[in-house]
């Protein structure tokens, strides 16, 4: 079980690591993990392959911006619906580009602070361009 | 410059919020030297070889005179009175106390400025052409557009965690005056048959490392499309661009290795599926940040008016500093006017608070207001009368900042090197002050013409000494600092990269191998109007080579001294 959050706040770790590395939930859904430099187009043919209703993408290190490109494209280009994760080295300081770039939930690295993620994820208050969670870039919703 | 709205306030607040809780965390040991480190360069905060040093954007060089004051308070409270101009628009403050660089953000904050993004593995500041808007050879007023991808790339949620810094310039003049095609992306903006704006889209130029000339990916690219045809080129780069080896990530490498027809195709591909969705710019966001700068007015003479006239003064020094510093205008009885920060006896580019005063008075007085740093690291003031070209220059000479030296090679570029520079092989300012000092006399210079002489301290090339008609690079052999000489560079549309001439000098012997090079040009120029560029494309290397070397007899290497006994 990790500590997970989404943007709401903390929420309760649903998945089940499987020794094969994938997870499952409570009603026998099937998860996977990836690598943040996978391309999306693989992880897109390993979703469909395996219904999976979970994709669990590994930031290796917060430097690594892979992981923003791949979540982007597997909502935006592949059509993807379901929960993406985000697991391994992200720092609390990009929890909030996480979630704009489509990811749902943030599994936690051992020992990270929870106020100083919740509170970081919540750090801006607007995005000047369009992303996942607000398609429309700021310049069509200026009302000045 | 641009006025913020609310939001833009809000969001540069939330992010001097932001960076005191990460200084907080970090010095209460909650952020671990790496992370602290990678947040700190994305607010300009450098550890240097004495103390951090703040790079603090100045978005597409354009300050207005708060700002300017604002800069001097910052440099006499936080610092030790100075302040230095970067090549790339920017200004830095090199000893600052790192837990009081929350302090200065939010000082900066109140008058519209920050650090975002000035350094770090992100899109840093857009630059452009330092006579935008005023210079008569524009077609495209550039500032609108840099301010559409100030926006757009600030914070980007994608593209903040890139391979490598990337870089953005734009220019919209026949002449190229913003180095677009040593850009990540170079934007060149024209206009249609029906005059709509369109950009030509380079990418994949940069200096540093392996040094590249951009290529055009996209000829004409109509004005709605430019951010998102960004978005492509950016997602394409953050895909692609390697993160195993750091001297190979930057973008340039990406269309090296596809060649430029697969690197268009991918980015082509990309925007096909962004392409008139919802980051299409609109006429009203045009609009509406064309209107939030603020519009200079002018006065209207008639042809003949002798107002819009330059006084004649009976001085040789005032029709030097008209030949050098003083730039045409596109409004008839202006002109606008360069401060040269190219002086014995201080390092190129740095100003002190008092300074800064002094032009922010001169530029309330004589300039509409507003103050403009150049990629040169010097200053420019818009928008001056004509008429008030004397009392101006008795003024600037006063204070020092008149010498006529623009596109001289007094008017020497230079990245602040191993003086304060940790990145830096060997230092740079000691040896831009023997080269000036060499050519200290005006007549010899003005004999001379146009020379871009152009330092750095390493291969990160910050002195982008690739593109100087004469370029130097600071190598380190054995713990020894050297100088690789380069001939052969230029900026603008016809840029061009330097090639090296042969082996490396000891500091002491550059000002007489910059000397060699400068005889053998006057020697052989066919007439005063060939410019020492000219001349080396003309006859190649070789004879300039001969001229370094030929007293050389020795073979080369890092223990041979034999020009410094010359």
């Amino acid at each position: 079980m990790s500590t997970v959050i989404s943007r709401a706040g903390l929420i309760p770790d649903l998945w089940q690591p499987s020794e094969d590395g994938s997870f499952i939930d409570a009603q026998a859904r099937r998860g996977i993990a990836v690598a943040g430099e996978t391309p999306a187009a693989e992880v897109a043919a390993a979703v469909q392959a395996r219904g999976a209703a979970l994709v669990a993408i590994r930031i290796p290190s917060f430097a690594d911006g892979r992981g923003f490109t791949l979540a982007h494209d597997l909502r935006r280009h592949h059509g993807y619906g379901g929960t993406l994760r985000a697991t391994g080295g992200c720092l609390p300081d990009q929890a909030q580009d996480l979630f704009r770039c489509g990811f749902d939930e943030i599994a936690l690295p051992e020992g990270a602070d929870l106020e100083v993620w919740l509170r970081t994820a919540r750090g801006f208050s607007d995005a000047y361009a369009g992303n996942l969670i607000e398609p429309q870039p700021l310049f069509r919703r200026r009302t000045g | 410059m641009y006025q913020y709205d609310e939001i833009d306030q809000r969001l540069v607040d939330e992010r001097v919020e932001q960076f005191r809780d990460q200084t907080r965390r970090f010095l209460a040991g909650e952020l671990s030297d790496d992370a602290f480190r990678a947040l700190r360069l994305r607010n300009g905060l450098y550890v240097q070889r004495h103390a951090p040093m703040l790079r603090v954007a100045v978005p597409y060089g354009l300050l207005d005179t708060r700002q300017v004051r604002k800069l001097a308070h910052i440099a006499r409270t936080y610092d030790r009175g100075y302040a230095h101009f970067s090549t790339r628009q920017n200004v830095q403050f090199n000893w600052p106390a790192l837990e009081r660089v929350p302090e200065i953000l939010a000082e900066l904050a109140t008058v519209q400025m920050h650090a975002i993004q000035t350094s770090g593995n992100c899109i840093r500041n857009t630059t452009t052409d330092h006579f935008a808007g005023i210079a008569p050879d524009e077609v495209v007023n550039p500032f609108v557009w840099c301010e559409l991808i100030r926006q757009w790339s600030t914070f980007h949620p994608e593209f903040n965690w890139l391979p490598r810094k990337f870089k953005i310039a734009v220019n919209g003049a026949a002449n190229d005056r913003a180095a677009v095609l040593v850009h990540d992306i170079g934007l060149l903006a024209g206009r249609a048959a029906d005059g709509s704006v369109v950009f030509e889209v380079l990418a994949g130029g940069g200096l540093g490392r392996a040094p590249a000339i951009g290529q055009s990916v996209r000829a004409h690219l109509p004005w709605q499309h430019l951010l998102t045809y960004v978005e492509a080129i950016l997602r394409v780069y953050n895909r692609e661009g390697r993160r195993d080896n750091i001297h190979k990530a930057r973008i340039k490498f990406v269309v090296k290795a596809f060649g430029i027809e697969r690197f268009r195709d991918e980015v082509e591909a990309e925007w096909a599926l962004l392409r008139d969705g919802p980051g299409t710019l609109t006429e009203a966001e045009v609009a509406r940040v064309s209107a939030r700068f603020p519009s200079p007015t002018h006065e209207t003479f008639a042809p003949d008016d002798e107002r819009a006239q330059t006084p004649s003064v009976d001085d040789p020094g005032f029709s030097r500093w008209l030949a050098r510093n003083v730039h045409p205008h596109r409004v008839h009885g202006y002109a606008a006017v360069s401060l040269s920060f190219k002086r014995a006896g201080v390092p190129p580019g740095d100003v002190t608070a008092e300074e800064l005063h002094a032009v922010a008075d001169l530029a309330d007085r004589y300039a509409g207001g507003e103050v403009r740093v150049t990629h040169e690291q010097n200053l420019v003031l818009a928008d001056v009368r004509r008429a008030d070209l004397p009392v101006l220059w008795q003024a600037l000479r006063g204070l020092g900042l008149a010498t006529p030296n623009i596109g001289l090679l007094g008017n020497i570029i230079c990245c602040p090197g191993g003086d304060y520079c940790s990145l830096a092989n060997a230092k740079s300012i000691p040896i831009a002050q023997a080269v000036r000092d060499r050519f200290d006399d005006l007549d010899y210079l003005f004999d001379i013409g146009e020379l871009d002489l152009n330092i750095s301290g390493c291969m990160n090339a910050c002195g982008h000494h690739h593109v100087g008609h004469i370029g130097i690079l600071g190598v380190d052999k054995a713990g020894e600092e050297w100088y690789q000489i380069e001939i052969g560079g230029a900026q603008g549309l016809q840029a061009s990269l330097g090639r090296v001439i042969g082996r490396a000098f000891a500091a002491e012997e550059v000002p007489d191998v910059v000397e060699r090079l400068v005889q053998c040009y006057l020697a052989r120029r066919i007439a005063p109007e060939e410019r020492f560029i000219d001349c080396v494309r003309r006859i190649g290397a070789e004879p300039f080579k001969q001229a370094v070397y030929e007293h050389s007899d020795q073979p080369g290497g890092p223990d041979t001294r034999s020009l410094a006994a010359v």
